[in-house]
């Protein structure tokens, strides 16, 4: 710990809401669903890894990678680094050596990204993703019982993968309009056709001769990413509406168009009140705490 | 720090935390929501709920570090890149498409020895080693130089070990053309570029 302990706490109403204190249980769910996720992602969604191994010479290192002169992958490397993102993820999903399994997911799953990236297509469900990996073990030790116990740290973390939640879709509008020149022309072009041509399911495929539809949809999906800041704001009732929500817009999208965005699903969990969900019998330990 | 201030503040925080520890278990032991006061500035509530003390360096860095972030992504839109991974730009189907315009879909093909006609491969990181976005994404470099077909190739080979070598790779391109966002007519398809397998 460095600097100096601040006794009273001087808040203000941007501190509330940029750090607010949130209880260190919530944190400890969190982290079990994130790492557990990130399991699931690097041997499903980004399992291409190891398959890039084989492809080195279709390998385009982003900056980052560049500045860190990553090399491309080779195929043990990638098995490797697969291993390490899997056992360290395990261990922080468990809570064992939280801060070291914590930064070496970071560091291991973050060159997983760059290596599942670094070869052309880069995705853009990724990016909470990777900001909840890189701010879970800023925020040092959280368990279970410590629902009594709340850090502003841990409320700056869950902060960050908000915000990088909601900014997946509201700069996804900007970049809307920067790509197409006038929003408009988006709202009414044959995007969702042009999707569903592609890589439309058998089912999704009549909505095709309805192309009035498929542009409404096109005006409402623009609706709803242009106001997904209110979730920032957002309390109660509201906030699980609106999670209940996007989650429903993916489901569809994955439906139809075999598009998941799971790994930005899955951080819209940061906005819950996930302490709830630690048994009681976890919660009343005092004489452990 | 000097090795005494940081005892002391040990010391401060360890006593913190086991009088508001007392304090959080006496507000459970009352049957007291303790999650109705984890916000103390913001809610105004005494309640007895331990949260632990943040410097004003961890405030700062969080602060820098989150306008940085912020700086990189809003930047990335403005320049369109996805250089900046994890904070490139959400291009996700940004890019209007005219409802009169022409729908087209990358295509893999390989010709096999005992085979006449091509075939076409998924186009897929289980089949070829690559998606049909990553190639799409560098298309041009593709065609330019088609001797980078011949890795996916390798990788067919390596991911097929029962199965005939491909003579001739083929990138292919398949347009369908709308009217009125309804498509008219069959898709045609067009040769990329194509690479003799080595």
């Amino acid at each position: 710990m460095t600097g100096v302990l601040t006794a009273a706490q001087p808040r203000n109403r941007f501190l509330d809401w940029f750090m607010p204190q949130i209880p260190l249980a919530r944190v400890a769910v969190l982290r079990v669903i994130i790492y557990i996720f990130v399991i699931f992602d690097v041997l499903t969604i980004s399992n291409d890894v190891i398959a890039h191994g084989w492809t080195p010479d279709l390998y385009q290192p982003l900056w980052l990678a560049r500045v860190l002169h990553l090399p491309p992958v080779s195929v043990l490397g990638a098995q490797v680094l697969l291993a390490a993102v899997i056992v360290f993820s395990l261990l922080g999903a468990a809570g064992i050596l939280q801060r070291l399994s914590g930064w070496i997911v970071a560091i291991t799953f973050g060159a997983w990204m760059f290596y599942t990236q670094g070869y052309g297509y880069v995705a853009h469900d990724h990016m909470a993703l990777v900001i909840a990996v890189l701010v879970l073990p800023t925020i040092g030790i959280a368990r279970f019982r410590d629902g009594g116990v709340t850090s502003a740290k841990a409320g700056w973390a869950l902060k960050m993968i908000q915000i990088s939640v909601v900014l997946t879709y509201f700069y996804s509008v900007l970049m809307k309009w920067i790509a197409s020149g006038n929003i408009a022309d988006w709202a009414n072009g044959a995007v969702i056709i042009w999707a569903l041509m592609r890589r439309g399911a058998e089912w999704s495929k009549p909505f095709l001769e309805m192309p009035g539809l498929l542009i409404a949809g096109q005006w409402a999906t623009l609706a709803f990413e242009a106001l997904s800041p209110i979730a920032l704001f957002a309390k109660g009732r509201w906030i699980y509406f609106i999670v209940a929500f996007f989650c429903v817009f993916h489901l569809l999208t994955y439906l139809a168009l075999g598009i998941h965005f799971l790994p930005t699903v899955i951080c819209w969990a940061a906005f819950l009140p996930l302490e709830k969900l630690v048994p009681r019998r976890y919660r009343k330990t005092p004489a452990a705490a | 720090m000097t090795p005494t201030d940081r005892m002391q503040t040990r010391l401060l925080t360890t006593k913190r935390s086991r009088a508001a520890k007392a304090d959080a278990a006496s507000a459970r032991a009352d049957g007291q929501d303790v999650r109705d006061a984890q916000s103390p500035a913001s809610s105004g509530s005494s309640a007895p709920v331990e949260w632990t003390p943040v410097s004003k360096w961890s405030i700062c860095w969080r602060i820098t570090v989150t306008a940085v972030a912020f700086a990189v992504l809003t930047a990335g839109q403005f320049l369109n890149t996805n250089d900046f991974f994890p904070l490139g730009s959400l291009t996700q189907y940004a890019t209007a498409k005219d409802l009169n315009g022409s729908v087209n879909s990358t295509c893999i093909a390989a010709k096999f020895p005992s085979e006449d006609e091509p075939r076409k491969l998924g186009f897929n990181t289980a089949t070829v080693g690559i998606e049909r976005g990553d190639v799409e994404s560098q298309l041009d470099r593709v065609i330019a130089k088609p001797e980078l077909l011949q890795t996916l190739a390798d990788s067919y080979v390596r991911l097929h070990p029962d199965e005939p070598k491909p003579e001739t790779m083929i990138l292919c391109r398949e347009t369908t053309q709308l009217k009125n966002g309804i498509s008219v007519g069959e898709p045609t398809k067009k040769v990329l570029a194509t690479w003799r397998v080595q």
